[in-house]
């Protein structure tokens, strides 16, 4: 960790806030989020539906629709240029090219009505200028790196004609075409089933090594993040609880809510009559209680959560925590 | 699988197939089969999970258990009695003894009706209660067990969270006084939080009201928590089944092997583990399943008898089924490596 603090990070998002306003209400979706991505890494961001973990990423290429989204505050500096303060034609020159994306639901992120190599292509003779038959040497090329059997032939198929796991896979060949810097993959397997799971993680790990993408992973399941992640971010409620790297968030997690999702996953290597549980709901987004959003879901929460929210401690180095019970300073 | 303990239920040689009508007058010309000769029993009082990737079948064997869709051939035999051969009359008192929970508490319950008729909707219709009187004080009751705050009973389903709304999927199924209960995916769509909190509420109800289950799952570690029987399927047959040990780790087939091995470590010290099986390519088609057995297009220890000869299903010891040509070598194999 201490090698990685000294390099420069790649990626510096300080202080990011993004609400929603809609009929009156603002919703404080991401609110003040602060990390860094190193070159070569993979940050895993874990957390509930709503927690805000996909705006964040989203945020990061503007993608969050505005009106009814605004960016309200922060900076996103990749390699010293702030995403909230170029301008459009700019920021499609980085979108596709610096920064790609994965999504969850592979069907609807392709275009149906094209082929696949044609839309694989369409990304390189954008960013990088080829002629329309480099550019289908290419594709072929990518498809062939994610391990698609007979290229040649999937690049002439259309969508329909492939299953979950392959336009998944189609979907990793189109975002590392132009080599980015970051690939943000948001829930990229959480529709697949385990065996295709399998197989994507494997191949996402084997190409992050091949061309030193660092990648932000985001997902909803503990046993993911154990896999993939070099280092953990918690989010709950709009704002990071705890950050710290993987072997830390599993052997030693601070804040209440990271401890409570561990343990309330049945573990397939042990087993007991009964699960932790985490009582109550996730909080309305817009309707959040004074003080610590966690409150009335927390174990030990004090008078002091009730009055305001603590700030994000560095409990030990690399160790983020934002707690007041929890999150002290170690001696 | 004791003997001692009494079969609530026994499946018998269950096939469900879906037609494909193709052509130009529409006529029949394949079938996709979706279940294909499925056969197991559930003890009373047990849960019995059932495994498998999506399209291998489990949704339809439960589904066609309770004769949601109509069986294609087969039996289901329910306390001694084969409930395929009965009226729809005599099915209906069947009906109060068997219930569903289904995956998507958003688009299972009626948007219309507040949660007093949809939970008290049934023991009206089955006569388990009087009178609305009666309903009324039920539907309390049962909010209560479920952890729902029997006040809001006169609430819309769109006033509650998605966890709630499992809840009140739970209680719906619980009016009727059933024995039976079929968990289909019932904790898949929910937060890990809230997760954790209704496999809780199942297995509490489970134990308190001594229900049986049929928990379909495709996460491996949610059914080895709630299971006490698991049976494993791939293309509309099950492959492997057998008590929780004999499955999680005495396991044989090579499917399960595969399956066990592609579940994401929940340690990260375990990572890159070198035994690691990962499968090759797709699940293939229902309406074409391979020759021989239906695995060896991606099975790793696949030889030419696996693409010929369709597999036996052997009984490698006492309760613990496998279909799998090599299935008693893998098991030796297995207990001269402990």
């Amino acid at each position: 960790m201490t090698e990685m603090n000294e390099r420069k990070p790649l990626l510096e998002v300080k202080n990011l806030k993004t609400y929603f306003h809609s009929n009156g209400n603002t919703v404080k979706a991401v609110d003040d989020v602060s990390f860094e991505v190193y070159q070569g890494e993979t940050l895993g961001i874990v957390g509930e539906s709503g927690c805000g973990k996909s705006i964040t990423c989203m945020s990061l290429a503007r993608l969050v629709e505005t009106p009814p989204g605004k960016y309200e505050g922060g900076e996103i500096l990749l390699e010293g240029e702030d995403m909230l303060k170029i301008s459009d034609a700019r920021m499609r020159e980085i979108r596709g090219n610096k920064i790609s994306y994965i999504f969850q639901e592979p069907m609807t992120s392709l275009n149906p009505v094209f082929r696949i190599g044609m839309q694989i292509e369409e990304v390189l003779m954008l960013h990088q200028g080829l002629s329309k038959e480099e550019a289908h040497a290419r594709a072929i090329e990518a498809l062939d790196m994610v391990r698609i059997p007979n290229p040649e032939r999937i690049v002439n198929e259309y969508p329909f004609a492939l299953s979950g796991g392959m336009r998944q896979r189609v979907m990793i060949a189109m975002a590392l075409a132009c080599s980015p810097k970051i690939l943000v993959a948001d829930e990229p397997t959480t529709a697949l089933d385990v065996t295709i799971q399998a197989q994507v993680l494997d191949l996402m790990n084997d190409l992050k090594k091949k061309i030193d993408t660092s990648i932000l992973f985001i997902t909803h399941d503990l046993s993911v993040i154990a896999e993939m992640a070099d280092r953990v971010m918690v989010m709950y409620a709009g704002k990071v609880v705890e950050l710290a790297d993987v072997e830390t968030i599993f052997g030693n997690p601070l804040h209440p809510y990271t401890r409570g999702l561990i343990s309330s996953r049945p573990d397939m290597s042990t087993s007991s009559t009964r699960l932790n549980v985490i009582p109550g709901n996730v909080p309305d987004l817009s309707d959040l209680p004074v003080g610590c959003a966690f409150q009335s879901r927390c174990g030990v929460v004090c008078d002091k959560c009730r009055q305001g929210t603590a700030e994000l401690v560095e409990v030990e180095p690399g160790h983020f925590v934002r707690c007041f019970v929890t999150g002290g300073k170690k001696e | 699988m004791t003997t001692e303990d009494k079969n609530l239920i026994e499946v018998r040689h269950l096939k469900k197939y879906f037609p494909i009508k193709g052509g130009v007058f529409s006529r029949k010309i394949g079938d996709v089969k979706a279940v294909d000769d499925v056969s197991f029993n559930i003890r009373k009082g047990k849960v019995m999970g059932l495994v498998g990737e999506s399209g291998c079948g489990k949704s339809t064997t439960g589904r066609t258990m309770l004769k949601l869709l109509d069986p294609t051939a087969g039996e289901m035999v329910y306390d001694g009695v084969d409930i395929y051969k009965l009226s729809n009359a005599e099915l209906k008192k069947y009906r109060t003894k068997m219930q569903i929970v289904f995956q998507d508490p958003y688009s299972s319950l009626n948007p219309r009706l507040p949660v007093y008729d949809i939970i008290g909707e049934a023991m009206l219709e089955h006569k388990v209660v009087a009178n609305r009187e009666e309903m009324m004080n039920r539907v309390f009751e049962l909010m209560d067990k479920c952890g729902l705050f029997p006040e809001q009973a006169g609430r819309y389903p769109h006033q509650f969270s998605g966890g709630q709304r499992q809840r009140i999927c739970i209680a719906r199924a619980l009016a009727v006084n059933p024995e039976f209960v079929v968990c289909d995916e019932a904790v898949s769509a929910l937060d890990v939080s809230i997760q954790s909190q209704i496999i809780n509420l199942l297995k509490d109800l489970q134990e308190d009201m001594g229900l049986t289950y049929l928990f379909i799952s495709h996460d491996l570690s949610v059914v080895k928590f709630i299971s006490d029987d698991v049976g494993v399927m791939y293309l509309g047959e099950i492959v492997e089944i057998g008590s929780k040990e004999q499955i999680f780790t005495h396991f044989a087939h090579p499917y399960t092997e595969a399956l066990l091995s592609a579940a994401p470590s929940f340690d990260p010290t375990k990572r890159n583990n070198a035994n690691r099986i990962i499968l090759q390519g797709d699940l293939p088609s229902p309406s074409n399943p391979p020759s021989g057995c239906r695995f060896h297009t991606r099975c790793p220890f696949a030889t030419d008898k696996c693409s010929q000869e369709v597999p036996p299903n052997v009984e490698i010891e006492s309760g613990h089924f496998v279909r799998c040509h090599y299935a008693m070598e893998r098991a030796e194999k297995r207990t001269s490596k402990q």
